[in-house]
């Protein structure tokens, strides 16, 4: 009986036979692969940023100056209750005032001197933190209309906008992700109608001999699969390597302000070389299976 | 156990009639020529019984069975029982003598022990012993064609199908060959061979049947008709 090893020792022989169709497909694949590769790695660093963005998302609650420090606390109470809020921090109007002289130059003092008449104006605040920058709308109108709140601040228009960049660079990756299947899919599924056609001659024997049809069908997929798992691997390690030197790149130079924000690769690299190898063994098998099957469909007449 | 019934072949990509309305019967033990000039359709004959294609009229019985009716895994099964030896030999080239012939058996998913000793004693019959790890690339052509009997034979068929086995050998390996399968049929082979050598099929005392534009034109006991 042939063991496994036996198939994918034939398969290693087959294709250092067919040096230059197999090079062909590998190349297909690691080019296939680099290209979505490269779009993952933009999505995955959009998204990192948008979480970092998000993270950092403040939203500030404005308070009457007429409330009594019992309606203050009632209000941090309901705002904690939402369970879209995960940080809050109460700005006395000392606090507001020591920010805003911050800005400016000037210190505190000289800034209270010039609203001796009227007393410090700025207003005590909640400066909260949500969850998700898709639920800052819901805790918006949740808390405007409470009793006693003036005013909730947040940046709406830079949040939208930033989801839908999110957005559409997912919607792109799809797309990309699926042409790059296919044409990957094609080259393989040439590549090993161009093997059996070579061994035309040795499938014909099998089948003459009593071969089952998975039998037959074997050898090739494991050759696909072997040809798609070679890509996988080259594709893997080039874009490793290119993501280390942009990064190294970004940090000598730091014209970009994104380089504090390149997403660590390691991060993503365990998912990104299991899903890439993946793929490359489910491409090379698929467009494989498709072509000596059809081979074995079009030799009966 | 043989029977063309009425079978008439028309190819797909073709208007013409390869067979017309043949009616064989084919004894078990037989030894049968198929002769007739080129494109008489012997090859087309010869594919219908391997199962390579469906008649396009008529019935092919094999054992009384109705190939046609065959599923994908009972054809599997049938080929098993028959062997098949062609005129360009078809060995796997980058694989020795012993990998060829066992090649067979792997199929049927012997184990390997089985294998080996089997390989050895059909070598022995067709006179190749001790060439089990020469590559058919460094052998005659009567020798490469020794490999594809062993091949045709190792599994012990009911059937042997030959497509102008000695097409490519002269008269001397010819007569080698010939013994051979000879020998083979003596030991219970059916054995359906398509020549156009007149020498072989005068020598030997066979059934011959001669096929002429897809018709047959005679079905004789000995001798070279047509
Ligand atoms: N695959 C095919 N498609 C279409 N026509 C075919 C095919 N194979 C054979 N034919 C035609 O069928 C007829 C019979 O062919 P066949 O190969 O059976 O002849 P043959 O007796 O074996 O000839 P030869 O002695 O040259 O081998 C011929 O006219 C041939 O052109
Ligand atoms: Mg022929």
């Amino acid at each position: 009986m042939r063991t496994l090893l036996n198939f994918v020792r034939d398969a290693y022989l087959n294709i250092k036979r067919n040096v230059l169709m197999s090079t062909a497909s590998i190349a297909s694949v690691v080019a296939a692969l680099i290209i979505m590769g490269i779009v993952l790695v933009i999505a995955i660093n959009v998204s990192y940023i948008v979480k970092e963005v998000e993270s950092n998302l403040q939203m500030k609650v404005y308070l009457n100056d007429d409330i009594s420090d019992q309606q203050v606390s009632e209000i941090g109470t309901y705002i904690q209750n939402n369970s879209h809020v995960t940080e809050m921090k109460y700005v006395s109007k000392e606090e507001a005032l020591e920010e805003f002289a911050s800005w400016f130059d000037s210190s505190e003092e000289a800034l209270l001197e010039g609203y001796a008449q009227t007393g410090n104006p700025l207003p005590r605040s909640y400066v909260i933190k949500v969850d998700n920058a898709d639920n800052l709308s819901q805790v918006y109108s949740s808390i405007i209309e409470y009793n006693g709140v003036t005013d909730v601040v947040y940046g709406k228009e830079y949040v939208s906008v930033l989801l839908k960049f999110n957005n559409l660079i997912n919607t792109i990756s799809l797309i990309v992700v699926a042409i790059l299947s296919a044409v990957s899919l094609f080259t393989i599924y040439n590549t090993i109608k161009l093997t059996v056609y070579a061994r035309r001659n040795d499938v014909e024997i099998m089948r003459y001999v009593g071969a089952s049809n998975s039998y037959i069908k074997i050898p090739f997929i494991i050759e696909g699969s072997v040809l798609g798992l070679i890509g996988a691997i080259a594709a893997v390690l080039l874009l490793r390597g290119g993501y280390t030197m942009m990064i190294g790149l970004m940090q000598l130079n730091s014209v970009l302000p994104l380089s504090t924000s390149l997403a660590p690769f390691n991060a993503v690299i365990y998912q990104i070389t299991i899903c890439f190898i993946l793929y490359g063994l489910i491409i090379g098998a698929g467009g494989s299976f498709i072509s000596v099957s059809k081979f074995l469909k079009g030799n009966v007449k | 156990m043989i029977k063309f019934d009425n079978i008439s072949k028309v190819y797909n990509d073709s208007d013409q009639y390869a067979l017309k309305d043949i009616n064989i019967y084919i004894k078990k033990g037989e030894f049968v020529f198929l002769v007739g000039p080129s494109g008489a359709g012997k090859s087309t004959f010869l594919r219908l019984i391997l199962k390579d294609f469906n008649p396009t009229y008529g019935t092919l019985y094999l054992n009384e069975v109705d190939v046609n009716k065959l599923k994908n895994n009972e054809i599997q099964h049938l080929r098993r029982r028959m062997g098949v030896v062609f005129q360009e030999f078809k060995l796997l080239e980058g694989k020795t003598v012993f990998e060829n012939v066992a090649f067979a058996m792997e199929v049927l998913k012997r184990d390997s022990k089985t294998i080996k000793k089997r390989v050895s004693y059909v070598l022995e019959i067709v006179g190749l012993n001790g060439m089990e790890d020469r590559y058919p690339q460094t052998m005659s052509g009567g020798e490469r064609q020794r490999v594809a009997i062993a091949r045709a034979i190792i599994n012990g068929p009911e059937i042997l199908i030959c497509d102008e086995p000695t097409g490519n050998l002269d008269p001397r390996t010819s007569f080698g060959i010939m013994k051979l399968l000879e020998n083979i049929n003596t030991l219970g082979t059916t054995i359906i061979m398509a020549t156009h050598d007149k020498q072989v099929v005068d020598s030997f005392n066979k059934r011959v049947l001669i096929l002429e534009n897809g018709v047959i034109r005679g079905d004789r006991q000995g001798g070279y008709f047509y």
